[in-house]
Order: structure tokens, then sequence, then C-alpha cells
């Protein structure tokens, strides 16, 4: 591993460790998230109708509200705080009130002019993205405040915490409960409708998570003092405060009835989430066994320190299966849009980890040693890894190939995988060939003598990464060349409408259009809707309705 | 949506109005807790109450014997303008550390912090619990050790 950054090096190593795992998930999440919701509000902004292009995105305005209400919302707590809280030492809370009074008078009014604006604009524009995205930005912020106040109180009540503002409860909780209620009145509308309650469904599911993690390891700590005798029993307060505040607000907002099909948003939180608990799931299982091997077969201290990471591998394992179950089932059946991303994304992370792994086990294995044998228990956790990343990739690798080949290999997610992974793996080929010929050319100059055992992680790098790079281009040519065969099949569409208008022209000359007229004006096709019917035609035989609220598509038999 | 059940418009803003100046009122005049001068935050109060009357002999009265005093019993930047709560009580008998927060009233706000938070540590002797170990409002000032 590289040395950490100047900054983090100052950290103790498992803080430092654990900086840099969390930095790098946090990164990972948001690099995910923003994606998959500019996608989704590119596609939003492409398919809307001339009605909503008047109004534009309304994005400005509605960040601008955001900001104000952000403004106003954490003006309004710190007045609460200065003025509500206990304990007072001594003196008048001037500054904070002044401060606080100043952020208000200048947010509250543009919050209430903007507040008003907007509502007046949702009622001629109805779909435009700025308001989910305003609702959700507001979820998002004070979603996290609230539940942070949340911990904050209930360690100050288990009396381990510093003295904590129970304002901050009613202020944050005051103002996402007012959000829901006005999303009650004027639900989002479009693919991004959804994103106010996945971002409340996931920010809750975070904090269900930390707390069931947290109340579990408790458990399991009582559990296993009781039996072995444990020092370490983490205190409960928090953990039980989060997963119970995460749950009912999960229920709300999770598990009720969605009242329109699946959105590309929707698929994309499912097939994420999905993914998430399962590697949680996996890596604990790693832990797991690899504890109880390396008890048999390594070097072990006693059985009580050597098992003392069982109760949170445990909790981790519990909790990732939990979510991976309750998950799993609301990808659907087939191979929908979530379910793909989702085995493409397990597949991706099975072969980075296996490329990395076996690297770890070579450089273990031959790693030169003054005295006696290599560890055995480090030998066997990464032998565990190998299996364990192997096997996630192989399991899922193989499902993507059982499917029909001419359909998987349009798939979004298949090509983000195989392109992706292609490039990120032919990167790091390719820079550890350049470490390795750095050090033979510097040993053919004459400079060095050849040392053969700095280039033992390079190497195999160089072949691991290299070899999956080679099988990543190998899928994507033979896609390549299946697409080929598809696109010069010939196919039938027959369409039923007023008029077919420019649809003929835009269809490949593979495809054979029939038109049946409906005899009435409610189904004329304009420019848009012609290019809408031919990507959802996508070159299958296809049976196609047009009528006054918009196209209906159904298969066809192939000619 | 049915408009009849709509608020008028002009309700939440006066409400939130009312709450604002009712929370203005409530901080100008809620009188601060009294603390038992006998604890260790009836220490700290009685000290913060001394320094920002300006009454800096009796402040010195509650620093420790035999630890690092500063040059000085004025402070560096005189008698401080601030705002202090208490935040968290740790220690026995013997020792004792409070955490407060403290709100500069007279920092200017473009110009950095105004709030932010103290420790004392202070240490149960015959006539009450001291205070050791001072930083602040003596920042600037040389620690000297007893002779």
């Amino acid at each position: 591993m590289e040395d950490p950054p100047a900054v983090l090096a100052l950290l103790g190593p498992g803080l430092r460790d654990a900086v840099l795992t969390i930095g790098v998930l946090a990164l990972l999440v948001f690099v995910a998230v923003v994606g998959g919701v500019t996608a989704v509000v590119i596609r939003a902004v492409r398919g809307r109708g001339k009605r909503e292009e008047e109004a534009g995105l309304d994005l400005i305005p509605y960040l601008i509200l955001a900001l104000s209400v952000i403004a106003a919302g954490f003006a309004l707590a710190a007045l609460a705080r200065a003025s509500l809280t206990p304990d007072r030492l001594i003196g008048r809370p001037t500054g904070d009130l002044a401060g606080a009074l100043a952020a208000l008078v200048v947010a509250a009014p543009i919050t209430y002019l903007l507040w008003r604006r907007q509502a007046r604009r949702r009622k001629t524009f109805p779909a435009t993205p700025g308001w989910p995205v305003y609702l959700a930005i507001i979820e998002l912020v004070f979603l996290i405040a609230f539940l942070t106040a949340v911990s904050q109180l209930a360690d100050f009540l288990a009396g381990e915490g510093e003295q904590t503002a129970w304002t901050d409860l009613l202020i944050y909780g005051g103002i996402v409960a007012f959000h829901w209620w006005a999303e009650r009145r004027e639900a989002p509308r479009g693919d991004i409708g959804d994103l106010p309650r996945l971002v409340g469904s996931g920010v809750a599911l975070v904090a269900l998570s930390i707390g069931l993690i947290g109340t579990l390891e408790w458990l399991f700590s009582v559990a296993y003092g009781a039996l072995w005798g444990l020092d370490d029993v983490p205190d409960p307060a928090i953990p039980i405060a989060l997963a119970t505040a995460g749950a009912a607000i999960w229920a709300w907002r999770w598990l009720p009835s969605w009242e329109e099909e699946p959105s590309v948003l929707r698929n994309f939180y499912v097939g994420f989430v999905t993914t998430f608990s399962l590697i949680m799931t996996v890596g604990a299982g790693i832990t797991i066994i690899a504890t109880l091997l390396t008890f048999v077969f390594g070097e072990a201290g006693p059985a009580v320190d050597h098992f003392d990471a069982l109760p949170l591998a445990l909790a981790f394992a519990i909790v990732g299966w939990a979510l991976w179950f309750h998950h799993s089932r609301r990808l659907g059946p087939g191979r929908t849009a979530g379910r793909r991303g989702y085995e493409y994304a397990m597949a991706a992370t099975g072969l980075g980890a296996l490329v990395g792994s076996t690297t770890a086990l070579v450089e273990a294995v031959f790693r030169p040693t003054l005295a006696g044998t290599n560890s055995g228990s480090t030998l066997l956790i990464i032998a565990c890894a190998v299996i364990a990343s192997g096997w996630v990739w192989l399991t899922f690798w193989r499902k993507a190939q059982a499917a029909p080949r001419a359909e998987e290999a349009r798939a979004l997610p298949r090509r983000i995988y195989l392109i992706g992974m292609a490039i990120i793996l032919g990167l790091t080929a390719a820079g550890s060939l350049i470490a390795v010929l750095v050090v033979v050319f510097r040993a053919l100059l004459g400079e060095i003598e050849a040392d053969t055992g700095s280039l033992r992680i390079p190497v195999t790098l160089t072949l691991t990464a290299g070899l999956a790079t080679w099988h990543l281009f190998d899928q994507i040519r033979a896609d390549g060349s299946g697409l080929k065969t598809i696109e010069s099949k010939p196919f039938a569409v027959t369409v039923v409408c007023s008029h077919p208008g420019t649809l003929a022209t835009l269809f490949p000359k593979e495809a054979t259009i029939r038109v049946l007229y409906r005899g009435d004006d409610a189904g004329m096709i304009d420019e848009e809707m012609a290019s809408a019917i031919v990507a959802a035609v996508d070159r299958r035989s296809s049976l196609v309705w047009v009528d006054e609220s918009g196209f209906r598509l159904a298969s066809a038999r192939e000619p | 949506m049915d408009e009849e059940r709509r608020l008028p418009g002009w309700v939440l803003p006066v409400v939130g109005v009312l709450v604002v100046v009712a929370l203005v009122l409530i901080g100008l005049n809620r009188e601060p807790e009294q603390f038992d001068p006998e604890s260790p935050e009836g220490a700290v109060q009685s000290y913060i109450a001394a320094l920002v009357e300006g009454d800096f002999e009796t402040a010195a009265s509650f620093w420790a014997e035999g630890d690092c005093l500063p040059a000085s019993s004025v402070p560096t930047e005189g008698a401080p303008d601030i705002s202090a709560t208490l935040v968290s009580v740790d220690g026995d008998n013997e020792e004792a550390t409070i955490v407060i927060a403290i709100t500069d009233n007279t920092a200017d706000p473009l110009n950095g912090l105004s709030d932010f938070q103290e420790w004392f540590n202070l240490v149960n002797e015959d006539d009450g619990w001291k205070i050791r170990q001072l930083s602040w409002p003596y920042w600037d000032q040389v620690c000297e050790m007893p002779s």
C-alpha cells in the first residue's frame, strides 16, 4: 500500500485506515450517485414535451430556494439553541442571537418569495425537474442533520456525550416533516419524481444499517463477554437510537407502494443497494472464515483475543444479508435494468478484487523472510479473498453470459462494465509494465544490479491485470461481431396510427414498415415521437399503437 | 388540491416572525443557571463571572497553587465580553474537567470564528475547586512556575 497523504500520516494507523476507507467509499458513493442523477436528469430533459420545455429546467430558482431554506433552517436552529439551551453559565447570548437573526433576515424573505413564486409556477408547469431536485436536497441536508441530532441526544442521555440541543431535533425534524407534507400535496412528476423518496430512503437506510450493525455488535459482544470474557463492549445508545429513527423513516419513505413503474433512478438505487449489501455480506463472510481458518492452521494467539472481531463481522454479515434479501427481490423478474446493473457491478467488484488479491497472494508467497517461513495467517486471509473474489466474478459473469447475447450485448450496464473495467485494468497493467521496464532498463544500462525482489508486485500485476484486460477486450470484440449480425437482420414493424409522418424514413433499410390507419386524428406521429418509436423498437419486430396518450409497443414474431 | 383548504399566504410568515421574536426575547431575558459554588461547574461559573466583571483578583483566587500560572492576573485583552454554556463535566471528587462553549460577543463575524470551546482542568483543594493549566483568556502570557 502506498504512503498516505502527509495530513493523514499525523493520524494513528487505525484511524488513518478508517479515514482512507471511508474516504474511498464516500468518493465511490458520491460519484455513483451524482452520475446516476445526472444521467436521469439528462434523460428527463430529453424526454420532455413542449409544454415543459417552455418552463425550462427551473433548476436555478429551486437551487437558490434550497440554499435559502438551508440557511434559514440552520439559523433558526442556532437561534433556538442560543435561547433555549439549558446550562448557560454566564452572559446573554447576544453574539449567537445576532448571527442567527442576521442570517434569518436575509434568508427568510428570499425563502418566502421564492416559495410562493415556485408554487405558482408549479401550477402551470407541474413536471419540471426543479421541484423533485429541491425536495431531494432539503431531505438530504435536514434528514442528516436530524439523525445527527438524534445520535447526539442519545449519547447525552446515556451519560456519555456532551450537552446537546433538543431544539435541533424539533427544528430539523419540523423542516423535514413540512417538506414531506408539501410533497404529498404536490407530488413530483416525471422520471426524477422518485428522487426525494429515494434520497430519504437512502439516508434512512444508512442510519438504519449503522444502527443495526452497532446494536447487533453490542448484543454479540455482551454474549461473547459473558461466555469467554471481553472487556471492550461498545456502548449501545447511539446505535439503538439510529436504528429506531432510521427504521421509522425508512419504512415511511421506502415501503409504501410506488405509484409508477420503476424509473431509471429507482432501478439505479435498488441495484446500487443490492450490490453494496452483497459486498458487505461477502466481506464479512471472508473475515469470519479467515478468522476460523487462521485459528486452526495459522499462528493464532489466545482464542478470546483471536475471535474478538467476530461480533462485528457477524453483525455486518447479518445486516448485509438482510438488506440484500429485501432489495434483490425488488430488482424485478427477468433481466431488468436494475438486475443487470447489480450483476455487472458485482462482476466488476469481483474482477477488480481478484486482480488485487492475486497480486497480494503472489507477493506474500514469494516475499523473502529473515528467518522461518511466511506468516500462515496472512496467506490464509489473502487466499480466502482470492477464492471469494473469483467466486463472485465467475458467478455473476456466468449469469450475464447465460442471457441471450443479442439483447445482452446492447445493454448499457454491460458496456459500462466491459469498457470501464478494460480501461481501468488496462491502465493498471500498462503502469505496472512501465514499472517493470524501468528496473529492467536500469539494469541493462548498468546503473544498478537487477533487484528481482522489487519486481514481484509489478510483474504479477502486469500479468493479472493484462490477462483481465485481454479477456474484457475479447468480449467487447465478440459483442461487436454479434451486433453486426443483429444489425443486418431484417425486422418488421406494424404501426397503428392516424398519420406516420417521417417515421418510415428514420428506420434502417432492414426494416419493413406496415402502417394501419386508425381513421381519426388521435394518433398523429410527429418527429419527436418518430425518433422515440425507432429507439424503442430497437431493430426488433414490433407492433406499435399510437393514440392521444402517446405510443405503446408490443413484440411481434420475427419475419 | 382543494384551494379552500389552503392557509392564507400571510399566516406562515407571521407565525415565523412571532416565533423568532419570542426566541429572541427568551434568549435576552433568561438568567444564567446558578450552579453550586462548591461544585466544579460552580467554580468555573464564578471564575468566568469575575473575569467578565473585571474583578481579576477574585478570578485569580480560583487558580490552583503550585501550577504553572500566568505572569499577570490581568487577561491579555482585558475583561472578556462573552456568553458561555456548559458542554460537559467529567471527573471525580479529586479532579474534574469542565468543557464550556464560549461565544465572543465582540468578535467581527467576517473576521474569524466567534464560537469556541475551552477546557478547564480543576483540582479539589482544601478551600474548594481550583483551576489549573490556564489558557483562555491568558493565551499570550508567559507561564511562570512557582519558585
